[in-house]
């Protein structure tokens, strides 16, 4: 079989032109996909190509061929990529899941190993292109007459260095070389949307994609590529099951019993990456999903630009990657961030009008049924969303047929939703821990409603327009001493005594120190320290007042109404009901994080944000007000990403551009800590127990096998026996965090407590372990 | 035909009749508010023309351009000529220098901006010209010497019609239509090419200062901008944390090890100190050196003389780390 042959790999091509180009392609890219194959299947790593050649292979490969080989009747390119792309991780974990499961039965007992994963995901990709090649056709037919105007070159190069100044941004501060090219990126990235706005009607189709892309994956960089370790909150335990199934060479829910290990984003997916690229397992997070999430800004300019202007579009995915939770927690919640695509593109489909009903049906029970084993709490969300949307539907319809007008149908079914459900459920009982958190979540929530439960709240609900109020950080820090007291009489008089000579007392807030530009501001009268906490407050009461005002205007303008799917704005109320479900709520609010909620309802909302800009600031006019909007929408990127912040001080530091700040305090993983975790594992026996803080106990569990007791407080550690762990915040600090409610509670910790009763048999700079 | 000149009132008053042809005056005063704002007087005493350049300017120049046809420059000795030769290529628009007089004899001129226009921008505006306009022979070799064709230098007749001369050189070299005007933008592989051409010449180029020895700060800062800085640090401990005594008679024996790990690059002698806490105060019992290589660990055993006291904290304190280690001792028979 020749490689080049169009008789065998382009059969259906009719057009010369096409052919040609096919055949130019083929001899282009031959030697590189040769080569990359060599290096793959050889395992010989070489910097950067070996990971380029490797995610190829295991990723980019599929999404080709499903890109160039479906039928999309003339939707645009950006919807089929980021479609594509989402078929094309649903099929890795396909394989993967085949692999598994199958490879066992045949008698290999490790098959998530390398040499089967690359052989049979080869083999797969192999099969899946000689079954579909048929409908091949050029994936940019037009290449070479089309042009490309300065301006588009000028904005796609622009992209690239901003992306290339995030990462050297991230890796200086790692290197304490200062910020400076850090702030850069955040500049760059400011303007290159900015000029992308104003440009907006002169720019090639794609260059606004692009920009979105590359602009959402520097910021992302920013955060994922902090620290040289796993950094961050949920990641650590995310990389705790993947390193726990790498380790096995199988993935079962036996493995680790906990709802983690349910989400095969986290465990078969980074895997078959792993053996591909030949990447550090850290470097899989860090780098690899971050490429693959920085296309959820491009979904969320896609679904905009199916409603509004391509100017007003753009505005919509500044909003979407300009919410903190973008590009602060995502990068550490990487399980989330795969379900996050395949949920994006499951709103997409219900815009996309020129694919037919039951093609829209297979991708859409393709995706949801992905994003049940992809992320359970995604998916919870999902459901609701879809089925909320599902039964405004039929409520539509059953109006409708009454004025026997027809209504189109939309791509979610009931079917689809009920065997989403039940899979849910099934996957659910597979990893008993994952029903049982949602069983546990719902008792509490119905519990909370007749009253019989306490009304804790996440401290995020308290940026809520409807005015819930969190229980304040001394009332949580007096739970957490009380929840730390023993029952027992004898030993809750001594726990007591010990809480009595070392008071908890809470931690001063530490900020960034003022610079000349805030010392100017506070010398005209305005406080920076407040200015920022105003912007950013608000910022957040904005979002919600301009959905509100979104999703009026959206049903009340005649022309708008037009250009507006029914359906879609069902999902869209169905979104907000699920968020305010959230915050009303006592409990989930706890168990799920209501900024993530929020971040994944903007696919949605983030276009009637700018509707409800728009239609307030018509007021004044309709080109001021989508003006307005423009630059209401970079203002807030300006402050959200932490610029302005640092540029005036007085506002906690953000882990993007300082070696401080809660963040760096909580999740940042020193090379000392490592060390010192290694030289724990040498000299602690096994079954030790370590004690050391929440965030601390999951860092360590990535490096040590041992037993954690994740509470460090006094009364706690009133037996001796265990090593206690402390780290740079209690260290250089003297501060520690509980997680209390949902809500990080820091305070000053006693450390005169150990000095006093505990050998410090270890210190580095940053780190004592104490016996 | 729109014409652009950055003199554009003098070419009118003197040398042409808008009346009698089909030249649209685009810009005849284009600089001239800025000419007005900042009068002065040159050597003989007469206001000199001064272009106060702004932003605005720029962009009002800049914007005049990209609707001409042509671009008429008087000289190819000032500022504004360079100006509107650049916006002129950025636009590919033809253009034509007038006859000037040679900046090496132009009193008015500063040195080094004489300097300046002689050796550089004069030569480049010349040499970018469609047509370039001499009066006399002296200016014509002038132009050949600064590599202008033969075939693009027009020798003008000081007693011909100006006005028709410079309108059949207008007719001659404007271009023909403007939706045949040559477009800015180019076929998208030609873009590629381009790019991956920059992006090789942008790695050779890193990488030949890489390389090159004299380098040494870009190096330094490619590499804290792109790969892992080993962290410097020390740590200390005490090997076996579980063997520890816990309980001594007064003046008996407390032996322990003590160990250093040095992170930091270089090798680094240690001075340890052991002090032993009680009730009655702190003194210092044992001290002495430890010199531990790059990366290295080294352990050292120590033993020291329980002091009196129900309680005794031993305190091993390291320098230049200034770290420490202890634990607590309960001394029995005191």
């Amino acid at each position: 079989m020749s490689l080049a042959g169009p008789s065998v790999f382009f059969p259906a091509l009719n057009e010369e032109r096409s052919r040609r180009s096919a055949r130019s392609a083929v001899w282009l890219f031959a030697p590189l996909a040769v080569g990359g194959l060599v290096l793959v299947t050889t395992g010989f790593y070489v910097p950067y190509l070996t990971p380029v050649a490797g995610l190829t292979c295991v990723l980019g490969v599929p999404i080709y061929i499903v890109l160039t080989t479906t039928e999309w009747r003339g939707i645009p390119l950006r919807e089929r990529v980021v479609l594509s792309l989402s078929a094309g991780i649903v099929l890795v974990l396909i394989v993967g899941l085949v692999i598994d499961t199958v490879l066992p039965l045949v008698g290999v007992s490790r098959p998530l190993d390398r040499i089967p994963v690359v052989c049979v995901t080869s083999a797969a990709w192999l099969v899946l292109w000689l079954r579909r090649r048929h409908k091949w056709s050029p994936l940019l037919p037009n290449f070479r007459e089309a042009t490309v105007g300065a301006r588009d070159c000028a904005l796609v190069a622009l992209a690239l260095v901003t992306v290339v100044m995030s990462i050297a941004g991230a890796n200086r501060i790692n290197n304490n070389a200062g910020s400076g090219a850090a702030v850069a990126t955040q500049v760059l990235v400011v303007l290159l949307l900015a000029a992308t706005l104003v440009w907006r009607d002169r720019l090639a189709e794609g260059t606004a994609a692009v920009v979105v892309y590359a602009t959402g994956l520097a910021l992302l960089f920013q955060t994922s590529l902090r620290g040289w370790f796993v950094t961050g909150h949920d990641i650590q335990h995310e990389y705790f099951v993947f390193s726990q199934t790498l380790k096995a060479g199988h993935w079962s829910f036996a493995n680790v019993h906990d709802s983690y290990n349910a989400c095969l984003s986290i465990t078969i997916l980074p895997t078959m990456i792993l053996h591909f690229t030949g990447l550090d397992g850290p470097y899989i997070y860090k780098v690899c999903f971050q490429l693959l999430f920085a296309f959820s800004g491009v979904i969320a300019y896609a679904i905009a630009a199916r409603l509004m202007s391509r100017g007003l579009a753009l505005v919509s995915a500044v909003f979407f990657i300009a919410f903190p939770t973008f590009f602060t927690d995502m990068p550490f919640l990487n399980r989330q961030e795969i379900a996050f695509l395949l949920c994006g593109c499951c709103f997409l489909l219900f815009l996309i009008d020129e694919l037919p009903l039951h093609r829209r049906r297979a991708w859409m029970t393709m995706l949801v049924l992905a994003t049940v084993v992809t992320h359970y709490s995604t998916s919870y969300l999902l459901l609701g969303v879809l089925a909320i949307a599902k039964l405004l539907e039929l409520a539509n319809r059953w109006i409708s047929d009454r004025r026997h007008v027809r209504v189109p149908r939309s791509p979610i079914s009931l079917l689809i939703l009920a065997f989403a459900c039940a899979l849910s459920l099934a996957w659910g009982s597979g990893s008993a821990q994952s029903n049982r958190d949602l069983a546990n979540t719902l008792g509490s929530v119905i519990s909370a409603l007749d009253g019989s439960a306490g009304s804790l709240r996440s401290d995020a609900a308290s940026y809520s327009l409807l005015g819930v109020k969190s229980p304040s950080a001394g009332q949580l820090l007096h739970a957490y001493v009380d929840s730390t007291l023993p029952k027992a009489p004898a030993a809750r008089a001594a726990a007591e005594k010990v809480a009595a000579a070392y008071p908890p007392k809470l931690a001063a807030a530490s900020v960034l120190p003022t610079t000349a530009l805030g010392r100017a501001l506070d010398r005209a009268g305005i406080d920076v320290a407040t200015l920022n906490t105003f912007v950013r407050s608000w910022s957040a009461r904005l979002f919600q007042l301009l959905v509100i005002a979104g999703l009026i205007a959206a049903i009340t303008a005649r022309r708008r109404r037009a250009k507006l799917s029914i359906d879609f704005y069902f999902v869209a109320i169905g979104s907000m009901v699920m968020v305010g479900l959230l915050v009303a709520l006592p409990v989930i609010s706890v168990d799920y994080g209501i900024l993530r909620a929020f971040q994944q309802a903007l696919f949605v909302l983030a276009p009637f944000m700018t509707i409800g800009c728009v239609w307030v600031g018509g007021i004044v006019g309709r080109k001021v007000a989508a003006i307005g909007t423009a630059v209401l929408s970079l203002v807030m990127l300006t402050s959200l990403v932490g610029l302005m912040p640092q540029a005036l001080g007085g506002y906690p530091a953000q882990l993007t551009l300082n070696n401080s700040g809660q963040y760096y305090d909580l999740y940042y993983v020193s090379p000392e800590e490592v060390a010192a975790a290694g030289w724990l594992g040498t000299h602690a026996p096994a079954g030790t127990t370590v004690s050391s803080d929440s965030t601390t106990a999951t860092i360590l569990s990535n490096y040590l096998s041992l037993y954690y007791a994740s509470d460090i407080y006094p009364t706690l550690l009133l037996h001796r026996g265990s090593f206690v762990f402390l780290d740079y915040a209690e260290v250089r600090l003297g501060q520690t965090t509980v997680g209390q409610s949902g809500t990080n509670v820091t305070y000053d910790y006693p450390l005169g407590f150990l000095n006093a009763n505990r050998n410090l048999v270890f210190a580095e700079p940053d780190v004592r372990v104490y016996h | 035909m729109l014409l652009v000149t950055p003199h554009g009132g003098h070419i009118r008053e003197e040398r042409h009749d808008p009346r009698q042809n089909d030249i649209q005056w685009l810009i005849d005063d284009a600089l001239a508010p800025v000419h007005a704002a900042k009068p002065q007087l040159n050597e003989a005493g007469s206001p000199e023309e001064s272009t106060r350049w702004s932003i605005g300017t720029l962009r009002r120049v800049h914007d005049l351009i990209r609707r001409s046809d042509v671009v008429h420059l008087e000289d190819d000795s000032s500022f504004a000529a360079a100006i509107f030769t650049l916006c002129a290529w950025l636009y590919r628009r033809p253009t034509i220098v007038g006859p000037s007089a040679n900046p090496a004899t132009r009193p008015t001129l500063r040195r080094w901006h004489r300097r300046v226009f002689m050796r550089c921008l004069g030569g480049s505006i010349l040499r970018f010209a469609t047509r370039v306009v001499v009066p006399d022979e002296e200016s014509r070799n002038r132009a050949l010497a600064k590599d202008v064709e033969p075939s693009r230098i027009a020798l003008i007749d000081p007693t011909a019609d100006v006005g028709a001369f410079y309108q059949g050189l207008y007719g001659e070299i404007a271009l023909p239509q403007r939706s045949e005007a040559p477009r800015r933008q180019l076929p998208a592989k030609r873009h590629v090419r381009g790019w991956l051409s920059v992006g090789v010449i942008v790695v050779v180029l890193v990488g030949v200062a890489l390389l090159s020895p004299i380098r040494g700060a870009l190096r330094e800062q490619m590499a804290l901008s792109f790969t892992r800085r080993v962290q410097a640090y020390s740590e200390v401990f005490l090997p076996e944390p579980l063997a520890l005594p816990t309980k001594v008679k007064a003046g008996g024996r407390i032996a322990f090890n003590l160990g250093v790990h040095n992170q930091n690059g270089v090798t680094i002698t240690y001075y340890y100190l052991v002090t032993e806490s009680s009730g009655k105060g702190t003194i210092g019992v044992l001290g002495g050196y430890l010199r531990v290589a790059s990366g290295r660990t080294s352990e050292i055993p120590l033993v020291i003389r329980a002091r009196p006291g129900p309680e005794l904290t031993v305190r091993v304190s390291v320098t230049p780390s200034n770290l420490s280690v202890a634990f607590h001792v309960r001394v029995v028979g005191t």
